[in-house]
C-alpha cells in the first residue's frame, strides 16, 4: 500500500477513533489502535529524516497510548529512539510521550501517587506480567 | 499504617475467622482498624463480622472492594466516594477503637459476579501500564490518607493469584501463611513463603515479615515425620515463631483445632468474657503478641485475665472433686446464676457504675457476690466502690501479683454491713449466703452455730477443721496443732440434739462412710480392698468418732450404724475399739471372729464341695452370718423390760415357772400395755427409785444370750424423768454401762479367747440373778470410760442415777482409787469364771 493511501487511511481512521472517544464508545481503544497501527505502517514507509516521518512515528506512539497499550508504546518508543539518525528532539519528544502518560495515570491515582512511583508500579507490573504470580512462572 | 495479609495455600484453615477475631481484637485496644476483603472469588469476610452488622448475613449495602475497583476504572476523571463502599462494625464504645470493612462486595449475589467480570475485562494487574496496579495501591493509600487507620488487614486470595500476590508481596507489611497438617498444604506455603522473602518491593519497603501459623491442629503436636517436620523447620527458617518451650529455641505458631469456637465461627476477638476463653482464642491472642507488637502488652494482659477469670468460673461451676469434703455439701454455682461482663448499676443500691468480669446471684436474682480482675495496684479504688451500700455481700479481687501468678483478695461485709478483707482464698458456695451472717467468719463458733440451726453442712467443715487442729492435712492449708481447738468441735458436736445432724456428724467422721453402692457393685470388693485404713483415718475414728459414737444420741448412732449394703455392715468399730482395747485392755474385732467361723463352715463346706485349690473366697462367703450379729448390736425397744415383766408374771401366777419369752406371752397384750402406759410406769419406777432397784442390766437396758444390746426407751424416758435428767444421756450411760458388759463377753484377750465367763445369764427364772462381782466391775468400768469421755453431762447422769440402784452398782464409789491395771486383773479372772472373793475398796479384797 503507497503512502497516499495510508495518509487516507490514517486520516479517517483518526476522525473515528476521536468520534468514539467524544462519545464515550468503549471500542474507542480499538480504533486508536487501528490508527496506531497505520501510523506505524506510515512509519516504515517514510525515513525519519522526512517530517512526514517523525509524524508517523510520533502518531504511532501517542496512537498506542491513546489505546490503553502501554506495552505497544514503550516497544515503539525504544524501536524508533535506537533508530539511526533519529533527532535528538525526537527522541525526547517521543520519551516526553511516555512521562505525559505516567504523569496522567499519577494524576488519576493521586493516593498511590503521593507514595509510590508509576514506573515502579510499571516494574512490578511488567515482573508480575513475565513471572506470574509470586514469580514462581519465571525462567 | 501497617497491613497485614492473610494468605494461605490451601482454602478451609480459617484464615477469616483468624482476621476478624484480629480486626475486633485490635478494634477494642482502641485501634482504628479497617478490614479488606479481596479473596475475590471467595468473598465471605462479611459473613464473619456480619454479626456485628445489624444482624444480616450479607453485607446491608452494594458496595465493596470490586464496585469500587470498578468504578475506578470506568471513571478515569475523580475517585468514587469511599464511604459507600465500607461498612462500619460495632465495637464496644469505652474502647474508643473503631472498625470498618471493606467487603469485596455484595456476593453472592449475581451482581457481585458481573462487577467481578468487569473488573477482570477492565483492568489487569500485570498491565505492564501500571494502571491495574496502581488502581489497587491507590486504594490502599486512600484508606490510609483519609481513614487513618492503625492497621489495614487484608484477606487475601488463597492458592497462587495474581491478586494474591499482589496483596500479599506489594500491599503487605506482614503476611500470617496460614496451613494445615497435612503435607499437600505445606509444601505449597514452603514455596509460597520462599517467593514471599525474594518477592520485589516498592522503593521504600522493608522487606515482607512472614508469620508461618499451623492451623485447625487436632493433636497435641503437629506430625513427626521426617519430611513434614523438615518442611515445618523450613518454614521457621523463613518466618516469626514463638519462643519455644523446655529445649526448642523456637517453634511456630499454632491454631489449635476448636470444635465450639471454630465450628460456629464466632469471632471473640477482644471480648473480655470469660465464656469466650477456649484453647482456640488463647492461641489467637499468644498469635497476636508477636503480630500486633503496639499491642502486645495489651494481648498479654488480656489473656492473663481471660485465664483468671475464666479459671474463677470454671471454679464457680465445678463439682467438687473431694467427694466426702465440706464443698460436696455446697451446691457449686449453677452456670444461669452468673452473669458476666456486667456493668452495675443504681439497681444494685450504687448510683456509680463499675465493670465486674462476674455477678454471681441468688434465686431472685439479686447480686450476691462480684469478681473483678484488677489492674495492678488498683485494690484500694475496686474496694472503695464496693463498699457503698448494696445487696454484694462477697467481693472477690482478682490481680497478677510481681511473681507472675493470680491473687485473690477476697473482702465480705461482716455483721454491720461494713466490707472488709478477710482470712481465705476459696471461693463461698451459695449456700454460704444463707449459712453465715459473716462469710469472713467461719469460726468453730460461728460453725457450730449454724450446725445448731441445722445446717449441717457445717459438719464436714467442722471435721475438716478438727483434723487441721490435730495436726493432719485436708487439702486446704497446712496443719496446725491446735489440741484445744479440736477438743472444742468435739464437744460442740458432742451437744448436738438433732438427731439427723448427729447421725451426719457420725457418718463424716467415719473413714468407712460412703455413699450406698451401685446396685451392681459386690460387697466382697469392699471388704477385700477398702478395709485397710490409712493412719490418717484410724486417727479420726479414733479420736473423734469413737467419742462422739458414746456421746450423741442414742438415735442417731443407732440409725449411723444401720447396714445399708449389706448384712453385718457398720459405719465403724472404732466406738467399740475404744473401749475395748483403752479401757478394757481386750481385742474387739468382730469382722476377724467372723472370718475365723466362716473359715470353719467353709472348711466343712469344701470338703464335701471340693473346690478348686486356692479359693480363698469361700470363707468371706460364709463371713455375712456371723457379722450381722457381731455388729448390729443395738435395738431400741418399747417393749416391757424383764425385771417388769417377771413383776407382773409373778403378781399374776405366783406359782407358774416359765421362761421370759413365756412370761411375756402369759402376762397379756393389755397388762403390758398397761404398764409401759406413762402413769404406771412412773408408779412403778417410782417404787423401784425408792427400794434402790434402778438396775441398768433387766430394767433400763438388757445385754442378751443372743448377744444383742437393748435399750427399753420408754423406761428409759421416764426414768430420766423421774430424776431430772435429760433421757439422751440417760440412755448413753445405760448404753456404756451394756456395752461393757457386751465387751468383757465377746471381746478376745491376747490367746483370742471371749469371756465365756461374763456370758449373760439365760432369763429362764425371775430368781436369776447377775453376778454382784460383774455388776460392780461393769460399773467401775463404765464410771471410768465416762471420766475419759470427759462429758460432764454423761457423769452427772451417771452419778444421780447411781444412789437410786442396787448395791453392787454403787461399788464403783469406792473403786475410784483403784489402778485401772488392777481392774482389768479382776476382769481377766472374772472372764475365766474364776471365784472372786471380794472387791477392791470395799474392805473385802484379799
Amino acid at each position: 500500500m503507497d503512502v497516499d493511501s495510508l495518509h487516507t487511511l490514517v486520516t479517517g481512521a483518526i476522525w473515528r477513533a476521536e468520534q468514539l472517544e467524544d462519545r464515550g464508545a468503549e471500542s474507542a481503544a480499538v480504533a486508536w489502535k487501528e490508527v496506531s497501527l497505520i501510523e506505524e505502517e506510515l512509519a516504515n514507509a517514510l525515513a525519519v529524516s522526512e517530517p512526514e516521518g517523525r509524524i508517523a512515528r510520533r502518531g504511532a506512539v501517542g496512537a498506542a497510548l491513546s489505546a490503553g497499550d502501554y506495552a505497544r508504546a514503550e516497544a515503539l518508543v525504544q524501536r524508533y529512539t535506537s533508530e539511526e539518525g533519529t533527532p535528538r528532539a525526537l527522541r525526547s519528544e517521543l520519551r516526553k510521550m511516555l512521562d505525559e502518560d505516567a504523569r496522567i495515570l499519577e494524576a488519576r491515582f493521586r493516593y498511590a501517587a503521593k507514595h509510590h512511583r508509576v514506573t515502579a508500579a510499571r516494574g512490578l507490573a511488567r515482573q508480575l506480567q513475565e513471572g506470574g504470580a509470586f514469580g514462581l512462572a519465571a525462567a | 499504617m501497617e497491613t497485614i495479609a492473610f494468605y494461605s495455600y490451601k482454602g478451609g484453615v480459617g484464615r477469616s475467622l483468624l482476621l476478624a477475631n484480629a480486626a475486633r481484637f485490635l478494634a477494642t485496644l482502641g485501634k482504628g482498624v479497617v478490614a479488606l476483603d479481596l479473596d475475590l472469588e471467595a468473598p465471605g469476610l462479611h459473613y464473619k463480622l456480619g454479626g456485628g452488622i445489624a444482624g444480616k448475613k450479607k453485607p446491608a449495602r452494594r458496595g465493596g472492594a470490586v464496585p469500587y475497583l470498578v468504578a475506578t476504572a470506568q471513571d478515569a476523571s475523580s475517585a468514587p466516594p469511599l464511604d459507600k463502599h465500607l461498612i462500619d462494625v460495632p465495637v464496644p464504645p469505652e474502647s474508643g477503637g473503631w472498625l470498618r470493612l471493606m467487603p469485596a462486595g455484595p456476593a453472592p449475589e449475581r451482581a457481585y459476579w458481573s462487577a467481578l467480570k468487569e473488573l477482570g475485562e477492565r483492568l489487569r494487574l500485570d498491565d505492564p501500564s501500571g494502571r491495574g496496579l496502581m488502581a489497587v495501591l491507590d486504594l490502599q493509600a486512600r484508606i490510609q490518607d483519609e481513614l487513618k487507620p492503625d492497621y489495614l488487614l487484608i484477606d487475601a486470595r488463597t492458592g497462587v493469584t495474581e491478586i494474591g500476590a499482589l496483596a500479599t508481596t506489594i500491599l503487605a507489611d506482614a503476611v500470617v501463611c496460614m496451613f494445615v497438617a497435612n503435607q499437600e498444604s505445606l509444601d505449597g506455603t514452603v514455596t509460597v513463603t520462599e517467593a514471599l522473602k525474594t518477592a520485589p518491593r516498592l522503593k521504600g519497603q522493608a522487606p515482607v515479615r512472614v508469620v508461618p501459623l499451623l492451623s485447625r491442629l487436632v493433636e497435641e503436636k503437629p506430625p513427626r515425620d521426617e519430611r513434614f517436620a523438615g518442611g515445618l523447620r523450613r518454614l521457621l527458617e523463613l518466618g516469626v515463631g514463638k519462643a519455644g518451650s523446655g529445649k526448642v529455641e523456637r517453634e511456630l505458631f499454632v491454631l489449635p483445632h476448636d470444635a465450639a469456637l471454630g465450628a460456629s465461627e464466632r469471632v471473640v476477638g477482644g471480648d473480655r468474657k470469660a465464656s469466650a476463653f477456649s484453647p482456640l482464642y488463647k492461641a489467637y491472642l499468644e498469635l497476636f503478641q508477636t503480630l500486633f507488637p503496639s499491642g502486645a502488652e495489651e494481648a498479654r494482659r488480656a489473656l492473663e485475665r481471660l485465664e483468671a477469670v475464666a479459671d474463677v468460673r470454671a471454679e464457680l461451676t465445678r463439682e467438687p472433686r473431694r467427694p466426702f469434703g465440706f464443698e460436696d455439701r455446697l451446691r457449686p454455682w449453677s452456670d444461669s446464676a452468673i452473669t458476666e461482663g456486667v456493668s452495675s448499676d443504681a439497681a444494685w443500691g450504687s448510683p456509680h457504675s463499675r465493670y465486674a468480669d462476674l455477678v454471681c446471684r441468688n434465686d431472685a436474682g439479686r447480686p450476691l457476690m462480684v469478681v473483678e480482675y484488677i489492674a495492678e495496684g488498683s485494690e484500694a479504688e475496686a474496694v472503695e466502690f464496693w463498699k457503698r451500700p448494696s445487696d454484694v455481700r462477697c467481693v472477690v479481687l482478682l490481680d497478677r501479683s510481681q511473681r507472675g501468678h493470680v491473687e485473690r483478695h477476697v473482702h465480705a461485709r461482716d455483721r454491720s454491713g461494713t466490707l472488709r478483707r478477710i482470712e481465705r482464698w476459696d471461693l463461698p458456695f451459695p449456700a454460704e449466703f444463707d449459712l453465715f451472717p459473716d462469710l469472713g467468719d467461719r469460726s468453730v463458733e460461728a460453725m457450730l452455730d449454724a450446725l445448731r440451726q441445722g445446717r449441717a453442712e457445717a459438719v464436714a467443715w467442722l471435721i475438716d477443721e478438727w483434723r487441721q487442729s490435730m495436726g493432719g492435712f485436708t487439702g486446704r492449708r497446712e496443719p496446725i496443732w491446735r489440741p484445744e481447738r479440736a477438743r472444742r468441735i468435739l464437744d460442740g458436736l458432742a451437744a448436738m440434739e438433732d438427731l439427723r445432724t448427729a447421725e451426719e456428724i457420725l457418718r463424716r467422721c467415719s473413714a468407712n462412710w460412703s455413699p450406698p453402692w451401685p446396685p451392681e457393685r459386690w460387697h466382697m470388693d469392699r471388704m477385700m480392698f477398702e478395709f485397710p485404713l490409712e493412719e490418717p483415718n484410724r486417727r479420726l475414728e479414733d479420736d473423734l468418732f469413737a467419742p462422739l459414737f458414746w456421746r450423741l444420741p442414742i438415735e442417731a448412732v443407732r440409725e449411723a450404724m444401720r447396714p445399708t449394703n449389706y448384712p453385718g455392715e457398720t459405719l465403724s468399730l472404732a466406738g467399740y475399739r475404744l473401749l475395748a482395747s483403752h479401757l478394757l485392755g481386750l481385742n474387739f474385732d468382730p469382722y476377724r471372729t467372723a472370718l475365723d467361723e466362716g473359715r470353719v463352715l467353709a472348711e466343712r463346706f469344701t470338703s464335701l464341695a471340693r473346690p478348686e485349690e486356692g479359693d480363698e473366697w469361700l470363707p468371706m462367703r460364709w463371713l455375712g452370718r456371723s457379722l450381722e450379729i457381731l455388729v448390729e448390736q443395738l435395738q431400741l425397744s418399747d417393749e416391757l423390760p424383764p425385771t417388769l415383766v417377771w413383776e407382773e408374771h409373778l403378781r399374776q401366777h405366783p406359782y407358774r415357772l416359765e421362761t421370759l419369752e413365756q412370761a411375756r406371752d402369759t402376762i397379756g397384750v393389755k397388762a403390758r400395755k398397761q404398764m409401759t402406759a406413762p402413769a404406771g410406769l412412773r408408779r412403778r419406777l417410782r417404787t423401784a427409785a425408792d427400794r434402790r432397784e434402778l438396775a441398768t442390766q433387766g430394767l433400763l437396758g438388757e445385754y442378751d444370750a443372743s448377744g444383742r444390746i437393748t435399750l427399753y426407751s420408754a423406761v428409759i424416758e421416764a426414768t430420766a424423768e423421774l430424776l431430772g435428767l435429760p433421757p439422751r444421756h440417760l440412755k448413753s450411760v445405760a448404753f456404756i454401762h451394756l456395752s461393757v458388759r457386751a465387751l468383757a463377753h465377746q471381746a478376745r484377750d491376747l490367746d483370742g479367747q471371749p469371756g465365756y465367763g461374763f456370758a449373760p445369764t439365760p432369763q429362764t427364772s425371775p430368781l436369776e440373778r447377775e453376778s454382784p462381782v460383774h455388776v460392780s466391775l461393769v460399773q467401775a468400768f463404765t464410771h471410768r470410760f465416762i471420766l475419759r469421755l470427759e462429758d460432764p453431762n454423761l457423769l452427772a447422769a451417771f452419778e444421780k442415777l447411781t444412789p437410786y440402784q442396787p448395791e453392787p452398782y454403787r461399788r464403783w464409789t469406792a473403786m475410784q482409787s483403784t489402778p485401772l491395771e488392777l481392774l482389768r486383773a479382776l476382769l481377766m479372772r472374772a472372764r475365766v469364771s474364776e471365784a472372786i472373793i471380794g472387791l477392791p475398796g470395799t474392805g473385802e479384797f484379799p
